[in-house]
């Protein structure tokens, strides 16, 4: 398992590719929540999205573009939000979230 | 403290699953107790636990302030189904503070720093006040230890503070061996004998953890961790019964011994 720093770097590196400051900030936020979910959330930054996964079975994958970033969440069948504002940003760290919650099992 | 105790075993426990009985209102008339949940591994046990004990609480006629602070989501306001664009307003905005009334006892506020946290008055419920605090542990409370902790909380200032009340720690854990010595430690300093229990989910075999009574809580109540909604559970309502009963019996315990 890598470390947070490790993870957080790896997912902002897509981030430079959003030229809105305040929409490349809201990205960086929900990349880093993401990431605090749990210790067990690995990151892999491809070179056009950056994909969020637990063994448990989250899969959260997000999609910078110059002007705003996509947030799907699932495999199959998944659910995918624009991110453009503060709005779309609320609903897609609560799609993740929910998604994260949804599958999240104790260690027993 | 608890040590040395032998681990106990579901049967010494059942209690805690069956009880419906109420507190009564001479154990309850007038007193303010301070009840401390601590996630010792992040996660969403702090705020999943939080909110369900909150809950609980009020079911008991208690006047209930939830205050609770940690870095990681969710807060308890995902399961007092509040709109994202009001419990995850505390992501991007330094200061944000996540209110909530959840019925007439129950008084929620959510805050990453927890010297944003203030007390919002008691509402009119008849029986006892109670604090719960939750939080991260270690996390939120840094090199400080919990004393700091407790003294950055604005809501637990006032006359006497939270020095005053009497104390009861809930550690939660997502498996059976949660580092609580940290912990322990400090709170056996600030509250020589104050009552504490290990919560985890679990079934039949029981682990001594490190000095303090572990208490397991059936698994299948995480099968709605991403309910929006407090958990609700016969458990829970008995841990809340168990808990003001052994605060009432150790207020009842000091107030002989000023007398004597």
């Amino acid at each position: 398992m890598t470390g947070r720093d490790e993870r957080r770097e790896a997912a902002g590196r897509n981030g430079s590719r959003i030229a809105d400051g305040c929409i490349r900030r809201l990205y960086s936020i929900l990349c880093d929540e993401i990431i605090g979910f749990s210790p067990s959330v690995t990151v892999e930054a491809a070179p056009f999205e950056t994909r969020f996964a637990t063994a448990s079975g989250m899969y959260v994958k997000v999609s910078p573009y110059r002007e705003l970033f996509l947030v799907s969440a699932g495999c199959e069948s998944p659910v995918e939000i624009r991110v453009s504002d503060e709005d779309g940003f609320f609903r897609a760290l609560d799609l993740a979230l929910e998604s994260f919650l949804s599958v999240s099992a104790p260690r027993t | 403290m608890h040590r040395g105790h032998r681990p106990r075993n579901l049967s010494d426990i059942s209690h805690l699953y069956l009880s419906s009985s109420r507190v009564s209102g001479e154990e309850a008339a007038g007193s303010t107790a301070l009840v401390m949940i601590a996630s010792l591994e992040g996660g969403p046990l702090r705020a999943w636990l939080s909110a369900g004990m909150a809950v609980a609480f009020g079911s008991q006629n208690a006047a209930v302030t939830l205050l609770e602070t940690g870095q990681g989501l969710p807060c308890a306001g995902y399961y007092f189904a509040l709109k994202p664009n009001r419990y995850l307003r505390l992501v991007i905005e330094d200061g944000a503070v996540v209110e909530a009334d959840a019925g007439p006892n129950v008084r929620v506020r959510c805050a990453r720093d927890p010297a944003l946290l203030r007390h919002p008055g008691n509402g009119h419920a008849a029986g006892p006040s109670v604090i719960l605090f939750a939080f991260d542990w270690p996390g939120s409370a840094g090199t400080a230890g919990l004393r700091g902790l407790l003294d950055s909380v604005p809501a637990l200032e006032g006359p006497g503070g939270w020095e005053e009340l009497p104390a009861f720690l809930l550690t939660v854990s997502d498996c059976r061996r949660g580092m609580a010595e940290g912990i322990l430690r400090d709170f056996e300093d600030l509250f020589p004998g104050g009552p504490a229990l290990a919560l985890f989910p679990g079934g039949e075999k029981v682990e001594a953890a490190q000095g303090i009574e572990p208490c397991p809580f059936p698994a299948e109540m995480l099968d709605g961790l991403d309910r929006r909604k407090p958990p609700s559970s016969a458990f829970l309502s008995g841990l809340a019964v168990e808990i003001l009963q052994r605060l009432g019996s150790r207020k009842r315990g000091a107030a002989s011994d000023r007398k004597g």
